[in-house]
């Protein structure tokens, strides 16, 4: 039975860089799918590419917010209005404190809003809680037996 | 009656006249001596009673010419245009100011239409006021500008009202016109300052808006390299550290030590700018309450420390709660840092009251600082003990101020080196950011 991965949505490099970083202290790096916008995201999960044909669909999506071209939300709300991917967790990680942020988050189907902190520490804190819960998510449904919507 | 009795007088002297020239013959025979002397005193009297009559008239003369004159300084020179208007608006009668309000000389002006001295921007203000009294009676005022020959702008007062009934001209319409020219130059001035005063102002608060803008973006966009200088510096740290001598090991320490702080500061700055940016809602808050878990915390994180808090068991202020919120949590932790060397540490909040405005202080018995820096000690990244290693980015009281500015209150301090620190502030006074 495969892992399902964890896709992390990062435009800026030194986020990117820092939170696989953290993956790779985590050892999980190798199950990471990493997208540099939005673009790419949205070409992974609904894309001929690799999602659909290998059917490994992200058990967690990591998610930011302020991108060029299609946005945090615009991803957010592809993924939940595809039925394969409506249910997949998607936490949204980002730098804005804006609430109105956070309530469309929250209203487009987001798990969970966190902020990125300023500090390195916190942050990849916060980046291990995800792993933590990317971890469950797969562990619960390896025991399931699902590993595809 | 006077005046009967003195030509009849005067006919009956003629008549004895007469009478003795036609009595006698031309050497004057047959005219009685008596008849003669009587008729010449009788004459004599009337020439004495003509003079006295000719001596009052003179005076009467004299008081009319007086009144004349009154009339003239009073009429004429009257700091304010006089008119008479027929019902037509056709001048009838003016003053001398008048006519220095119309720069016409005063003889030419009667029998010309009064519209025709009042400025195209203003004339069918005044037929309509004209129309007006003519129909209601009620006497009306607009300021009218006048026509002038010169460059300057000429307005006027314009009153309007019909002549009393007892008056003689009772059909006419009786106008006042006062210069207010100056009146109207001074208040266009006013708006003109006031206009581009607005702009100064507007203009400021754009590049207010822009500069805070501008030190959001970039503090904001630091903080993602920053973030990473200091994470795979510390990752160095961790996985190369044993490899390295004391010597290049401290050269990292001082790299991962460095952008903490710069991480510190940088939060500081987006702290300060979401402070401006965020809307104010006012509610009842308890800073008492607050205080407390604030305290709770500090004291989970340095349990070994032993401080004396004094906190009311309610302490309520009208404020925005988060933002009050963020500026009790700099000024306990200032306090609760600025007490660290104290034996017998001591920290309170209370209120007081000053000219009718609540006052809350936050007050320690900790290092204190040099009174010479009171305002100083508010500015952003200025610490009041530089010296010291460890005591944060001095950001902190920035911080509260700026959210006691945005209350639109006041704050200062008071203390002195090794004496303690009192910090107070008002939320409701003074004026707003």
């Amino acid at each position: 039975m495969q892992t399902q991965p964890v896709m992390l949505v990062e435009d800026n490099d030194f986020d990117r860089g820092l939170t696989c970083f953290v993956f790779d202290q985590e050892h999980v790096l190798n199950d990471v799918v990493l997208s540099r916008n939005g673009e790419e995201a949205v070409d992974y999960l609904f894309g001929d590419g690799d999602s659909a044909e290998s059917g490994l669909l992200p058990a967690l999506v990591i998610l930011d917010l302020n991108m060029p071209g299609i946005g945090g939300i615009d991803v957010l709300k592809r993924i939940r209005a595809d039925q394969r991917t409506s249910r997949v967790p998607v936490v949204v990680f980002t730098s804005s404190d804006d609430a109105g942020d956070r309530a469309a988050s929250f209203a487009e189907g987001a798990t969970d809003f966190i902020i990125k902190s300023g500090s390195h520490r916190k942050f990849a804190d916060a980046v291990r809680k995800m792993v933590a819960e990317w971890l469950t998510v797969n562990c619960s449904k390896s025991k399931r037996g699902d590993d595809a919507d | 009656m006077e005046k009967r009795s003195s030509t009849d007088r005067l006919d009956k002297l003629r008549e004895k006249i007469e009478q003795l020239r036609t009595g006698g013959d031309e050497f004057g025979a047959g005219v009685e001596y008596d008849d003669v002397v009587e008729l010449v005193q009788e004459l004599e009297t009337y020439q004495a009673e003509l003079l006295q009559a000719n001596e009052d008239l003179r005076e009467t003369h004299e008081k009319l010419e007086r009144v004349g004159r009154k009339y003239f300084d009073l009429y004429d020179l009257a700091p304010v245009g006089y008119l008479t208007l027929n019902r037509d608006g056709l001048i009838t009668g003016a003053n001398l100011s008048a006519a220095g309000l119309l720069e016409m000389l005063r003889g030419r002006l009667v029998g010309r239409l009064l519209s025709g001295f009042i400025h195209a921007e203003s004339r069918s203000d005044y037929l309509h006021l004209l129309q007006e009294i003519r129909s209601d009676g009620d006497p009306a005022s607009s300021d009218v500008r006048l026509t002038a020959t010169g460059d300057e702008l000429r307005y006027a007062k314009l009153n309007i009202s019909p002549a009393p009934e007892s008056f003689e001209m009772g059909n006419e319409l009786w106008v006042t016109l006062t210069d207010i020219s100056d009146l109207k130059r001074l208040e266009k001035e006013r708006q003109d300052l006031n206009r581009s005063l607005g702009r100064y102002s507007r203009r400021l608060e754009a590049s207010n808006r822009e500069l805070e803008a501008f030190s959001y973006s970039v503090s904001h966009d630091l903080r993602a390299p920053l973030r990473s200088v200091g994470g795979f510096a510390e990752a160095l740290r961790e996985e190369a550290g044993e490899k390295l001598d004391e010597r290049t090991r401290g050269y990292l320490d001082r790299i991962v030590e460095a952008s903490g702080h710069m991480q510190q500061i940088v939060d500081g700055l987006l702290s300060l700018s979401r402070l401006t940016r965020a809307d104010l809602r006012r509610t009842r808050v308890d800073l008492a309450e607050h205080a407390r878990k604030v305290v709770a915390v500090l004291q989970e994180q340095e349990p070994e420390r032993s401080v004396t808090f004094l906190i009311p068991n309610r302490l309520i202020v009208e404020g925005d709660n988060n933002m009050l919120q963020v500026a009790l949590d700099n000024l306990i932790s200032n306090a609760w840092k600025f007490t660290r060397e104290c034996d017998v540490a001591r920290i309170e909040l209370g209120e007081t009251s000053q000219a009718g405005h609540q006052v809350i202080y936050m007050r320690d018995n900790g290092m204190g600082f040099d009174a010479r820096h009171a305002e100083k000690i508010f500015e952003p990244f200025q610490q009041a003990h530089r010296q010291d290693k460890g005591n944060g980015i001095g950001v902190g009281l920035a911080i509260v101020r700026r959210v006691i500015n945005r209350h639109g209150g006041r704050i200062w301090a008071e203390g002195q080196k090794g004496l303690g620190t009192t910090i107070s502030f008002t939320l409701s006074e003074g004026t707003k950011e």
